[in-house]
């Protein structure tokens, strides 16, 4: 624990300093937002954590987000494929016959056909007369001939505002539908919303000139689990290369993985094209693993329990420290842990009360002929407006319903004479008594309940497992390691696709939240930020040390500080990057004095018997 | 310079006064005094955190001193740095040589001052640097073009090249810092010859070391250090191996007594026609039998370290036959040496024995974890720890416990962290490479008694030394290679008698069996 102590405080410091700075921090929309985005963040972390642990570094990271982030969307691209549209190979004017590349299916006498894509002054709707094998002849030809476009069959739709009635459809939900005009042009293309029968329910109301419309079968590319299944394998496949190449061929792991980081975004920019990559809105359900809520917890009671706990625990474990210690002895480094602890305990119970919304009651200046307009606290939800004659008791006059809003909200109280108007009586003072203010709730983000899981595994893999063990030891020293009988190649391929499997990870939620992901930058840089999260949380860049905690906590503080520079005013975001380096350079400094002087303290206490007599 | 007038002898050369240096919660050094004359071997013993490297660094300026005088030719000096030492005259020759060794010897010798020409003095003088160089190596009779790259000399050349380096700086006093600890017996004896002829040079040579033969050899007066502080000298005729380990242990080390009725049991370990990598045109046959200690011994360079490697598993044998129990077995790494009942000492410790940055606890259980590890790989943490516990109480660690890291502990400490480990494995062939290196007079002791021990149980043990006197002492028998292949092969009749250690060192030199050749021709 004591390894975190240095990084935590800072984040408490940040943390702290921001919300005195900036109003719109402390806001639960903001939280959670800085919640999900940390969660990310230490998602990734973790995994160049473990490589940082083995003494290498994973530069690929950015790119391999890149490149599931791309994957995804592409791999679950939709394609909407029209229901019984043929190439037209020839059109005759002169017959009215179209050859077409394939016999229409389902195509008969009497059906109506649209004709698009070739010359201009053939599209149009045609009846059709008959029909043998690849030939179609048309009841009123086309004017010219022509060696191209496409026929459509065209479903014949009666349309009552965004409900069509199509005969023989064939549609389902999440369909489309293209409408036709009468003059044969494509009109807009809505979503099939439900269907009963040969009613449908669509997204948009049909044109007034509707001849008629022709459906679009939805067909994705791959399924869910399918697209999940090959970013993530690939992913790990990439560690597993990485691994390997660092493992057995002896290459150096910033070489291979800065190879990499070209590689994988090249590559992605390849398969898609440099064209964005979107979810748009095909997959709700998928999209919920990033984006869900997972709670609504009610903030004043959150805090000031955990608050609480905190400043409970923390004065129950400063006493049995020095208890243990001794009080004579006791130092400042021994309670140090204890008392950060207390502090961001009073710190959340200080926020907790600040969050409590009273109920108030507002005296207004009443006025004979002139509206007054009172500011509600935020978040009132409901108000009642009361008089009183001289000498007598508060008449409740009305009760309003206020909208909820986190900004302060003006009411207007009519004059004196308009209520005396409305309700006869000697008023002469008014009040509004707020009767309701909406409880502040913050939701819990699915990532943050991904990264807990994340980190607790990874935790309990570390510090409980062989394997964890033999990971500190390699890195460490990897000779060592050997000569003790551990399979150091098979220890470090671990650690890289474990590294690549999180980033792979990171870049399907990353996607999801986004929901649209540019080939061109989609996690750039973001290598940088869980390698700079994992040397504030306490990695060494020489390897053997680090804990997941640390890690977690620099993620966080990696992301508070860029909320910062959003929030606070007066500073630019321009300089961005320049503060981040700033704080980091500084939580390296101070965690490298704190070391050095814990380990001038143990040499102390290991050699100095004397030292102690002596002073 | 001459205050001959004032004292009655003519002033020291090096007089070092009540010099102190407190470490963060220890006194390194307590008001410790030193003289030394010109043209003066003075032996420096003491055992492993007596002070004696740290009073050399502060001579040669790497440490300041907290307290205390220096005075050179009777006038006081301050020491700030290494450049003040050596213009005073004093180069110290490290323990661990400080040799760029991809430089040629020239580069090295003249490392930060080579002679300039030119315009502004920018271009090195080639030219002057090699004939500079040239004088300086005859001096230490070191017969190289110094425009020779450094990584291919020997080590024990290397250490010429450093104390040429030292001359060139016109040094007066020549520290030499446990100068032998990595040299064969034959470099070990040029070097003893260039000491002689420094000596005769009138140059000052304070010698360090823990092996008190060669102090009793080299030495014309022995300063002795005990805990920081001084206890006591001696003069020439009253060095003697007994008088230097009662000053040093402030007691009366009982002599070594050996087990003589050590009876060996069956054949544990048995290569025939091994071959390893460093030595592809050898092939070697031997065999280990169970409660056996034999030594391997040899010069630096002998192939060794490359044996017990190639028997671990670090690099594998080419090919041959290795029979370990019953159990045929070449290793390809050291897992299957391990899984076979064998664990390796090694000659590094700190690079290839201890994870320095880890736990007394984490080191000795590192190679045991797996095995003692419950399903899933998950820890057994308080089997771990008690273990732990139990190793270092039967190989009396000094320790705060289980969780000290181990970097902070002695060497002889860090050494039974080592044992430790591998006895957690109990291994029935337990390989040691340089078991005692750098390790103090106690700890030699009781790693010895370790040994004997392990062999009473039935350990069969083959140590690597290139201390004659410990291959001498513990081996029941031993193996003597000369340049890749074993030279031949001495019992402990042999190596019990006076003959021993000449003995050894024809077959090692190669002359023993030179003249076997020459007695078939």
């Amino acid at each position: 624990m004591k390894q975190v102590l240095g990084i935590g405080g800072l984040l408490l410091v940040v943390f702290v300093a921001t919300a005195l700075m900036s109003d719109a921090f402390l806001k639960p929309f903001n939280l959670e937002n800085l919640m999900k985005r940390s969660a990310l963040f230490g998602i990734i972390s973790i995994g160049v954590a473990f490589v940082i642990i083995t003494g290498g570094i994973d530069l690929s990271i950015g790119s391999i987000i890149c490149l599931v982030g791309c994957g995804l969307p592409f791999l679950l691209q939709v394609e909407y494929v029209a229901v019984g549209q043929v190439p037209v190979v020839s059109v005759t004017a002169e017959t009215g016959t179209l050859e077409l590349a394939r016999p229409p299916r389902g195509l008969s006498v009497g059906d109506r056909i649209g004709l698009a894509g070739g010359k201009k002054e053939n599209v149009g709707v045609y009846l059709v007369a008959s029909v043998t094998g690849t030939s179609v002849v048309l009841e009123a030809g086309p004017e010219s001939d022509d060696s191209g476009g496409r026929l459509t069959r065209i479903l014949r739709a009666e349309s009552g505002s965004t409900f069509v009635t199509v005969p023989g459809h064939g549609l389902q939900v999440r369909d489309r539908v293209t409408f036709v005009l009468e003059d044969g042009h494509e009109g807009a293309t809505a979503r099939v919303l439900s269907v009963e029968g040969d009613r449908l329910g669509l997204s948009e109301a049909p044109p007034g000139e509707l001849s008629g419309l022709y459906g679009l079968y939805r067909r994705p590319w791959t399924s869910v689990p399918v697209a999940l299944g090959i970013v993530l394998g690939a992913s790990l496949a990439i560690g597993l290369f990485h691994g390997l190449l660092i493992a057995k061929l002896k290459l150096q792991p910033f070489v291979v993985t800065l190879c990499g980081l070209l590689l994988y975004r090249g590559i992605t920019r390849g398969f898609t094209q440099d064209q964005t990559q979107g979810l748009i809105d095909e997959y709700p359900t998928l999209k919920l693993i990033a984006t869900a809520q997972l709670a609504r917890i009610p903030m004043t009671w959150g805090l000031l329990v955990v608050g609480g706990v905190m400043l409970v625990g923390a004065l129950a474990w400063g006493v049995t420290i020095r208890r243990r210690v001794g009080a004579a002895r006791v130092s400042w480094g021994d309670l140090a842990m204890p008392a950060v602890t207390l502090a961001m305990g009073v710190s959340l119970l200080g926020w907790g009360v600040g969050t409590i919304s009273p109920l108030e009651t507002l005296a207004i200046e009443a006025r004979e002929r002139e509206e007054v307009r009172v500011d509600l606290p935020r978040r009132t939800t409901r108000v009642s407006m009361q008089a009183r004659a001289p000498g007598s008791d508060w008449v409740t006059l009305a009760e309003t319903q206020v909208e909820e809003s986190e900004t302060i909200q003006e009411l207007t109280v009519p004059s004196l004479e308009t209520i005396r108007g409305a309700r006869p009586g000697d008023w002469s003072q008014l009040q509004v008594v707020v009767l309701e203010r909406a409880r502040l709730e913050i939701g819990l983000p699915a990532p943050l309940v991904i990264l807990l899981v994340v980190a607790l595994i990874a935790s309990v893999f570390l510090n409980r497992t062989i394997y964890g063990r033999y990971l500190l030891a390699m890195g460490n020293n990897e000779e060592a390691a050997r000569y003790s009988g551990i399979d150091t190649d098979r220890m470090i391929i671990l650690a890289y696709v474990i590294c690549a499997g999180l980033a792979g990870l990171g870049g399907v939620l990353f996607v999801l939240d986004i929901n649209s992901a540019q080939p061109v930058d989609f996690g750039n840089f973001y290598e940088l930020y869980a390698i700079a999260a994992a040397v504030l949380g306490g990695c060494s860049l020489r390897g053997g040390e680090g804990t997941i905690v640390g890690v977690v906590i620099g993620a966080a503080l990696m992301r508070v500080l860029k909320n910062m520079i959003t929030l606070v005013d007066w500073m630019p975001t321009y300089i961005e990057y320049a503060i981040i380096g700033a704080v980091i350079l500084a939580g390296v400094i101070v965690d490298e004095l704190v070391k050095r002087a814990a380990a001038r303290r143990r040499l102390t206490r290991i050699r100095g018997g004397g030292d102690e007599s002596g002073r | 310079m001459t205050d001959a007038t004032r004292e009655p002898r003519p002033p020291r050369l090096l007089d070092v006064r009540a010099v102190s240096k407190r470490f963060p919660g220890v006194l390194a050094l307590d008001r410790v005094d030193l003289v030394l004359d010109p043209g003066e071997v003075l032996g420096v013993i003491g055992e492993n955190g007596a002070g004696k490297s740290t009073l050399m660094k502060i001579l040669a300026g790497v440490q300041p001193a907290d307290g205390g005088l220096v005075l050179v030719d009777g006038a006081p000096i301050e020491i700030d740095g290494v450049e003040a030492a050596l213009g005073a005259g004093i180069a110290l020759i490290h323990q661990e040589l400080n040799l760029a060794d991809n430089l040629d010897i020239a580069a090295n010798i003249f490392l930060g001052r080579e002679p300039c020409r030119g315009p502004g003095r920018v271009l090195i003088d080639r030219g002057r640097m090699l004939s500079d160089s040239r004088q300086f190596l005859e001096m230490v009779g070191l017969d190289r073009d110094p425009s020779t790259v450094v990584s291919e000399l020997t080590i024990g050349r290397q250490q010429m090249v450093e104390i040429a380096k030292a001359l060139s700086v016109d040094a007066r006093v020549l520290i030499m810092d446990e100068p032998t600890s990595s040299l064969s017996q034959s470099e070990a004896e040029s070097l003893f010859e260039v000491i002689g002829q420094l000596r005769d040079a009138g140059k000052s040579i304070v010698y360090i070391s823990h092996r008190l033969g060669e102090v009793t050899r080299l030495a014309d007066r022995v300063t002795v250090l005990r805990d920081g502080r001084n206890a006591g000298e001696l003069d020439r005729q009253e060095i003697s191996h007994d008088a230097m380990v009662r000053l040093m242990v402030g007691r009366d080390i009982e002599e070594w007594d050996r087990e003589s009725d050590r009876e060996p049991g069956e054949v544990v370990l048995e290569a025939r026609g091994l071959r390893s990598p460093a030595f592809p045109a050898h092939r070697l046959d031997f065999a280990l039998r169970q409660g056996e200690i034999v030594g391997l011994a040899g010069l630096v360079g002998a192939g060794r370290t490359e044996l017990l490697q190639t028997l671990f598993g670090i690099t594998p044998a080419l090919d041959g036959h290795l029979r370990i129990g019953d159990i045929p077995l070449l290793p390809q790494d050291p897992r299957a040496a391990i899984s076979a009942g064998m664990a390796l000492v090694p000659e590094d410790r700190k690079q290839q024995g201890l994870v320095l940055g880890m736990a007394v606890r984490e080191n000795i259980s590192l190679p045991s974890l797996k095995r003692d590890s419950g399903p899933g790989g998950f820890l057994d943490r308080g089997r771990e720890r008690e273990s732990c516990g139990r190793m270092i109480e039967r190989l009396r660690v000094k320790t705060l416990g289980p969780e000290q890291v181990v970097q902070y502990l002695s060497g002889g400490n860090q050494q039974k962290v080592v044992l430790g480990k591998w006895l957690a494995m109990e291994p029935r062939v337990l390989l040691m490479d340089e078991p005692t290196r750098g390790i103090d007079v106690g700890a030699k002791q009781e790693i010895y008694a370790l040994m004997e021990e392990l062999a009473a149980r039935g350990v069969a043990i083959l140590f690597v030394s290139s201390e004659m006197e410990e291959v001498l002492r513990m081996s029941d028998r031993a193996l003597v290679m000369h340049e890749g292949r074993i030279a031949g092969e001495l019992d402990r009749d042999v190596l019990g008698g006076s003959e021993g250690e000449e003995a050894v060192m024809q077959l090692a030199t190669g002359a023993a069996s030179a003249r076997a050749m020459e007695a078939d021709g």
